[in-house]
């Protein structure tokens, strides 16, 4: 009898796993600041679904070092000046995105502001909003759009790809990923856009010279989520090509050749409004 | 998983067809089984506005099922087919397919017992955990995974589960709904305790803890220019507490029920406790029975994903407090559970005047009594200015006893049934119905229905195996869809064939254009255990519900033809 109620005791106890929330129940994300942002989003097709909108800051020409293993490049082991570009800083809207819409038809028009704030330790004539509609289900990206923080708004014309890169300052290999997306880049123009994850091990902070921490929460949680067997890695709009969505190096470019020319689905419109004082 | 599900079953008939030769085994061995087909062919119909665009060339739609059962000792296994090609017209989209949703085997060795696979399970009333199937509501929570029964002293029974819920035909994987897991312990305690053996007063208490682990789920919130992360539970527990009294022909049950914060797709994301009583006390003799219960539900919908609001995913399940109408009008107006909150009391009587007395007649005559009354529970801000049930808030404050605003539901059954020779049987039924349509069938800012039905059942039996059964039944209100009339003819030819013709009549619909005519004919054949009968005629949209959980019926013209077996 005594035994039974231990045994019901340690049981309860076991799967007794219950997390009571305390309030606050909702903390404010992103980053706090008295710029604005606004994005506006046009769907230009009738699509079924919900969609969220992701904004993100990423920054440009940040020298530190970088492994390397391909010394036909640039210097190998370690490559001091290495120039780290398109990297994610900040999310304005948590790790997924916000919501944005309910199966939108053709002319459905959505506005949504932000505010941020710019940290001491970015640059802001190399920061640039990247901008992007996801699925809510499967997460797969509709449309993305990109700008300077300091320049003026602009607007495509096309359907935008974005080629997400996971990457680490401490993997050998990915400075000759990141060299083939930069030759995408080239080869594509304003019809792809890029960012650079580090998460995952070799994004980790480690002895000087690697001491630098490029990881966010919402890289991290993107990492996670999607869980790339390693780096250098990348996705391509979160579509599936070829049977996943994570792909190695070698299946970005026809990855990307499949979906540009499809018909544009939705325009994104931002609008940066910068506190003068 | 999708390829376990073939090797499973592959593994189990060679296992079958293996141990067809060992003599002893086979003797005992036993298979078993159901098998059911639905199908319906649809029609364009103008008068109820169905045209070949909604019919979209799906012109023949069918659900089926197949069980297979073998059981050899403490050995059991067996699995279900089921096919929805497509599914019938109102069955939730997402069974369009085939395959094998469920599959089991269980072995029972002397007081443990081990279920892998597929199982069915309620803890108590079902307050904290119910998995089940319906088969006419599409509706199948099943758990995959594992259970285990455990008897270890006379009177006291454990059970132990771990599994993900069925979701339609998508597998689990990654997270993609919560892991629930379960434990429940009942004390039957004359069997415990050897002095309380002999005594009258027999006593039952129970237990049970569940908690539904699910990665928590990124949401978001913009309010102001600001955007707000919601801090989400990986966690969500509930537990209850239940017991039974029983004394000669006395009976008291009562369950509560807890749930720490649980916010979800359903509660529109709120941070509140959710809690569930019910209780009940009947007193029966032969002849008579009265049963009283009250039930209180605050916010407990509980699901194994959090962003579900469709009727998938349910972990718990809240028995009503209506009677199920059998009756084709005076089920018009069906009372759905509302799990964010409802407080409501029954009442019901029994009674059986006795045989050969001045009014029960040469047979007796039964009497039922009915009586059901349903709100909101109250509901009060939880600060000045935030409105009640406010996304990222705790929601409201509320008052356990108190009765709150809308009144949901109120019915009022009287049925007599009364035998008047051997030949002929009459039921007669009057019932009287508030609905609030609005919150029950989600037609925003429609007023109550009040509904008043008479129905009369007449059975003739021209031989002990012909007999004429008759219905006609009359529904009166002046909201929704306005008045009724229905009539039926059932000819029956025991145990073989039976014919029915009936026809519902909206005559008293406010639209002219749809006081239509719902006619229908059927005829069945029985022979042993398997059973067809095929249709032909109108099906008016309504609202189907078994035990509180509804669906969605719409509108057709068509045949269906019915095919079930068993053996």
């Amino acid at each position: 009898m005594k035994k039974t109620i231990y045994i019901f005791a340690v049981l309860g106890l076991l799967m007794g796993a219950c997390d009571k929330i305390e309030e606050p129940y909702l903390e404010p994300i992103g980053i706090g600041g008295d710029h604005k942002v606004s994005v506006t989003v046009e769907f230009l097709d009738d699509v079924a679904g919900t969609y969220d909108l992701n904004v993100f800051i990423i920054e440009d020409g940040i020298i530190a070092p970088q492994k390397n293993d391909e010394a036909s490049i640039g210097p190998a082991p370690d490559w001091m000046d290495y120039e780290h570009n398109h990297i994610l800083r900040a999310s304005l809207t948590s790790n997924f995105g916000v919501d944005l819409a309910d199966n939108p038809s053709s002319g459905t028009i959505v506005k949504n502001e932000f505010s941020f704030g710019i940290s001491e330790e970015w640059v802001l004539d190399n920061l640039f909003f990247l901008v992007f509609i996801t699925n809510g289900g499967d997460f797969e990206i509709l449309q993305a759009a990109e700008i300077k923080i300091s320049g003026p708004s602009a607007k495509a014309n096309d359907k935008v790809i974005l080629l997400e890169e996971f990457t680490g300052h401490t993997c050998v290999n990915c400075p000759e990923a990141t060299m083939l997306a930069h030759d995408l880049k080239t080869t594509y123009g304003e019809q792809l856009l890029l960012l650079s994850i580090h998460a995952g091990a070799l994004a980790e902070p480690d002895d000087s010279p690697y001491d630098t921490d490029f990881r966010t929460n919402t890289g991290t949680a993107i990492f996670n989520q999607f869980a790339p067997l390693g780096v250098p890695t990348g996705m391509v709009n979160r579509t599936s090509y070829d049977g996943g969505v994570v792909l190695w190096k070698d299946s970005w470019e026809p990855a990307v050749a499949d979906l540009v020319g499809l018909p544009q689905q939705a325009s994104i419109d931002i609008l940066v409004e910068l506190d003068e004082k | 998983m999708k390829k376990l599900i073939p090797v499973f079953i592959t593994g189990l008939f060679l296992f079958l067809s293996g141990t067809a030769q060992t003599q002893t085994f086979t003797d005992r061995g036993k298979v078993t089984g159901s098998f059911q087909f639905d199908g319906q062919y649809y029609m364009e119909d103008d008068k109820l506005g169905i045209t070949e665009e909604d019919l979209d060339g799906k012109l023949f739609r069918m659900n089926g099922f197949g069980n297979i059962i073998y059981t050899n000792g403490n050995f059991r296994a067996g699995f279900r087919y089921e096919a929805y090609l497509p599914p019938i017209a109102g069955y939730n989209a997402k069974y369009e397919g085939h395959g094998v949703p469920y599959f089991f085997a269980e072995y029972q060795f002397k007081n443990i017992q081990i279920t892998v696979g597929n199982f069915y399970e309620q803890f108590g009333n079902g307050l904290v955990l119910r998995s089940y199937e319906e088969w006419t509501l599409g509706y199948d929570n099943s758990i995959r995974g594992a259970r285990v029964k455990f008897q270890p002293y006379k009177g006291i029974y454990l059970k132990g589960l771990i599994g993900t819920q069925r979701y339609y035909w998508e597998p689990y994987y990654n997270g993609n709904r919560g892991i629930v897991k379960g434990f429940d312990a009942e004390f039957f305690l004359n069997d415990i305790f050897g002095g309380m053996a002999e005594s009258k007063t027999r006593i039952i208490l129970g237990g049970s803890f569940v908690s539904n682990y699910e990665r928590v789920q990124d949401k978001t919130l913009v309010r102001d220019t600001i955007t707000y992360q919601y801090n989400l539970p990986s966690n969500v527990a509930a537990y209850a507490g239940r017991m039974r009294l029983i004394y000669g022909g006395f009976q008291f049950d009562a369950e509560y029920a807890y749930k720490i914060n649980n916010p979800s797709a359903m509660n529109n994301y709120i941070y509140k406790n959710g809690e569930s009583l019910l209780a009940n006390v009947s007193y029966s003799k032969k002849g008579f029975g009265i049963s009283l219960s009250g039930k209180r539900i605050d916010n407990m919908s509980y699901k194994s994903r959090s962003t579900e609001i469709g009727e998938a995913l349910d972990i718990n399940y809240m028995p009503p407090l209506t009677n199920p109408q059998t009756y084709s009008l005076a089920a018009i107006y069906p009372y759905a559970t509302q799990p964010n909150g409802e407080i409501g009391f029954q009442a019901k009587v029994n009674y059986t005047i006795p045989k050969r007395s001045k009014l029960g007649g040469k047979y007796g005559t039964k009497i039922e009594l009915n009586y059901s009354n349903i709100f909101n529970i109250d509901k009060q801000a939880v600060a000045e200015g935030i409105p009640v049930d406010s996304t990222g808030t705790l929601g409201y404050k509320s008052d356990f006893f108190a009765i709150g605003a809308p009144k949901y539901f109120e019915t009022f059954d009287i049925i007599l049934s009364r035998k008047f020779s051997k030949k002929f049987k009459m039921i007669l039924s009057y019932v009287y119905q508030v609905y609030n349509i609005d919150v029950i069938e989600g037609h925003a800012g429609e007023p109550m229905v009040f509904a008043h039905i008479g129905i009369a059942d007449l059975t003739y039996k021209f031989t002990p195996t012909k007999a004429l059964r008759m219905e006609v039944q009359s529904l009166f209100t002046e909201q929704d869809r306005g008045d009724w009339v229905m009539g039926l003819l059932e000819f029956t030819i025991a145990p073989k064939w039976f014919f029915t013709i009936y026809d519902e009549y909206n005559y008293g619909n406010p639209d002219k254009d749809m006081q239509l005519h719902y006619y229908s004919a059927a005829m069945a054949y029985v022979q042993g255990t398997s059973r067809i009968s095929l249709s032909y005629g109108r099906q008016r949209e309504g609202l189907l519900c078994v035990g509180g959980v509804c669906r969605a019926v719409p509108a057709a013209n068509g045949f269906t033809i019915t095919l079930s077996s068993s053996f």
